[in-house]
């Protein structure tokens, strides 16, 4: 492409022979060339067309050189102007190019004075477009968070190709477009029009690999029949983002207002914007990968954290455990001798049956944390979760009809199998429930609902109350072993670490939303039974957080 | 000291524990001698096979596993019903001392009642059994 080519030039001069004669000279070297015969006309001429460059006579008739330059720089202010002027006037000139003229050329001027002169311009204009294409760069360089890129390549698109309307949009990792931003309003209109461009273009962007401009209503282009008409789009560009190969994005910049289609010192600013576009747009998305990474290693290291959090806990509660059955034997056994004794009064019976039901609860936790502390083998076999449900609703159901509560069930009648152990997973079930049901006391409609469903791969099943819901500050905790809110004697704080455990083990996640005063849902998900061999080299285990986060 | 009561061997370490099965089998009837350790409770099998041993397995010096597997080995007392007693109440562990020879499990803190009937039944068996 001739670098001339596309280049507007506005010759201003009410001689009309210097008129035709720059104008045959000028487009002889390729220039496109206007005319007007005064400041007034090329004002008119200027709101219609972008000129990279005007040549002005200073002394006009309507609106002098002056003046006229004086509206140009105020309407166009990067538009370069070259004053032509008389000995006469030369300090006038001098004045010209204090508000903002390129140069000035003294009448008579020969051809290749003005020839080297225009050149000269243009090559400056050029150098200010390139450097203010760096210079914006710089700062789109200086992010590499793309929520911080993207407003900044839109608005460098805008400012540097002189167009009213840009969108970018960048491949998914799904391989699909996305508008990623846009300047005006998101019309959902536009938007899926863009897309609808933006992904005809990236079918073709790895074989064409070049911008595409469009002039004229993008209904005309073949290329774009169908789309949803965008009549005001007057000219446009569709810049593929590239890096090696590997398409990116597309960069679409439209013109609407003004009907000046792009140019080749658009084009050549694209190409330098366009690159580095890609570049923080690559980098960006490298950052992004290298945070994923570093955030699934944050999760590793605590998970590891907590399994040995655990394991400890695990070796001192059943060595506590141990130690603490032989003192209970002695107490609940003779204790059980002294109630058999017939010579006992009733206050002697009844301090002694407070004496056996403590004991017996101390029992009761110490066989949570010996349970807590084992590691078990757990005997897995293809499950039906609803199945599972159901033996344990059998435990308590009548608890749940006694305290009032409104079970709802909304288990279906077929499920893909899990592959778990059914004791194991009943203990979790019953955790969640008896949690349940001790958050609903006290409310005034008790409402208790099951859910069971398949989702993409996993069974997932959920038990969610309306009871007292679980305080904020308290959900990065219910998983933590001896971590309880109940009243002392209720509960030992270890139900959720074992059912947390139990799941962990089972390929699957616990999970816990809630929200105070409104109740808790929470959430059990498992692998497909089958899908497993597959599922489980990807399936990495879920960590605390992951679960006090959902 | 030849009697038609029963005699049962108490292997237990800790003396309350201890002193309640002496209590609650001598309240059945039973004729109770002690160990308080591995070591002891083979030496009194050596000098008085036991009909039944009641045998704690985290014991001091020789634990309960031990104990069965050398009573098992006992041409004398080989045939002498045990049941484990012990704070483990892991299925694993459980079937480690049936595998042993072991005949039954218990586990603390176990409940009174529970205790009698199942040595009881134990004997009912080894009744059953010898009339085979």
């Amino acid at each position: 492409m001739n670098a001339k080519q596309g280049v507007k030039i506005l010759v201003v001069d009410d001689e009309q022979g210097i008129r035709e004669f720059l104008s045959f000279e000028l487009s002889q070297q390729g220039y496109e060339v206007f005319t007007a015969s005064n400041g007034a006309e090329a004002l008119e001429r200027i709101r219609a067309e972008k000129f990279s460059l005007v040549i002005s006579d200073i002394r006009m008739p309507m609106l002098g050189g002056l003046e006229a330059l004086e509206a140009i720089k105020r309407m166009e202010p990067d538009v370069e102007v070259i004053m032509m002027t008389g000995y006469g006037t030369i300090e006038t000139a001098v004045e010209a190019m204090k508000k903002g003229a390129y140069d000035f050329i003294l009448k008579p001027f020969n051809l290749e004075e003005m020839l080297t002169l225009i050149d000269k311009v243009l090559e400056k204009s050029e150098l200010k477009v390139m450097v203010a294409v760096y210079e914006a760069s710089k700062s789109v360089f200086s992010s590499i968070d793309l929520k911080k890129i993207l407003p900044v390549i839109v608005k460098l698109s805008l400012n540097i190709l002189k167009a009213d309307d840009v969108s970018v949009m960048l491949m998914g990792d799904d391989g699909k477009l996305s508008v990623a931003a846009c300047s005006g309003a998101e019309g959902d209109e536009r938007l899926q029009a863009f897309l609808e461009i933006g992904n005809r273009v990236a079918g073709r962007a790895a074989e064409w690999k070049t911008p595409i401009f469009v002039s004229g209503p993008l209904e005309k282009d073949p290329r774009f029949a169908g789309i949803l008409s965008m009549r005001q789009i007057k000219h446009s560009i569709i810049y593929p983002l590239f890096i090696d190969n590997e398409l990116l994005g597309i960069l679409n910049v439209n013109r609407m207002a003004q009907d000046v289609p792009f140019g080749p010192i658009d084009l050549r600013g694209l190409t330098i914007l366009g690159s580095q576009i890609s570049q923080a747009v690559y980098n960006a998305k490298l950052y992004r990968q290298l945070q994923d990474k570093m955030t699934a290693l944050e999760q590793a290291q605590e998970h590891l954290i907590q399994s040995e959090k655990l394991a400890a806990i695990g070796q001192l509660s059943a060595g506590v455990a141990h130690e603490l059955n032989n003192p209970l034997t002695g107490i609940l056994g003779f204790t059980q001798i002294l109630l058999q004794d017939e010579e006992i009064t009733a206050k002697q019976r009844e301090d002694l049956e407070v004496i056996q039901s403590q004991s017996q609860r101390c029992r009761q936790i110490v066989q949570s944390l010996l349970q807590f502390s084992r590691k078990q083998n757990p005997h897995k076999e293809p499950l039906n979760a609803v199945q599972v449900f159901n033996s344990v609703l059998k435990f308590v159901k009548y608890d749940v009809s006694k305290a009032g509560i409104e079970l709802i069930s909304e288990l279906p009648e077929t499920l893909p199998p899990i592959w778990g152990d059914s004791s194991q997973l009943q203990q979790v079930l019953l955790n969640i429930l008896t949690n349940a049901m001790h958050a609903l006391e006290g409310r005034e409609s008790k409402k208790l609902i099951l859910r069971a469903f398949a989702k993409s791969g996993r069974v997932v099943v959920e038990v969610e109350d309306n009871g007292h819901g679980v305080p904020e500050k308290h959900l990065s905790e219910i998983f933590d072993p001896f971590f309880t809110t109940k009243p002392a004697g209720r509960g030992t704080g270890l139900g959720l670490s074992i059912s947390f455990g139990i799941m962990q083990e089972h390929q699957g996640a616990i999970q816990v939303k809630s929200e105070e005063g409104r109740g808790a849902k929470f959430i059990l998900d498992f692998p497909v039974y089958g899908g497993a061999e597959k599922n489980s080299s990807v399936t990495k285990p879920q960590t605390l957080n992951e679960a006090r986060r959902a | 000291m030849p009697t038609d009561k029963k005699t049962i061997l108490v292997v237990e370490d800790h003396e309350s524990v201890r002193s309640l099965l002496k209590r609650l089998l001598e309240e059945e009837n039973y004729r109770v001698i002690v160990a308080v350790d591995g070591e002891e409770a083979l030496s009194r099998v050596s000098e008085e096979t036991p009909d039944l041993i009641l045998l704690d397995v985290m014991l001091p010096k020789l634990d309960g596993m031990e104990v069965c597997r050398r009573v098992r080995r006992d041409p004398a007392a080989g045939r002498v019903p045990i049941m484990m007693l012990t704070a483990r109440g892991a299925p694993a562990d459980q079937a480690a001392g049936l595998k042993l020879g072991a005949n039954d499990y218990v586990v603390k803190p176990f409940d009174a009642e529970e205790l009698k009937g199942r040595i009881t039944a134990l004997f009912l068996q080894v009744e059953r059994d010898k009339g085979l």
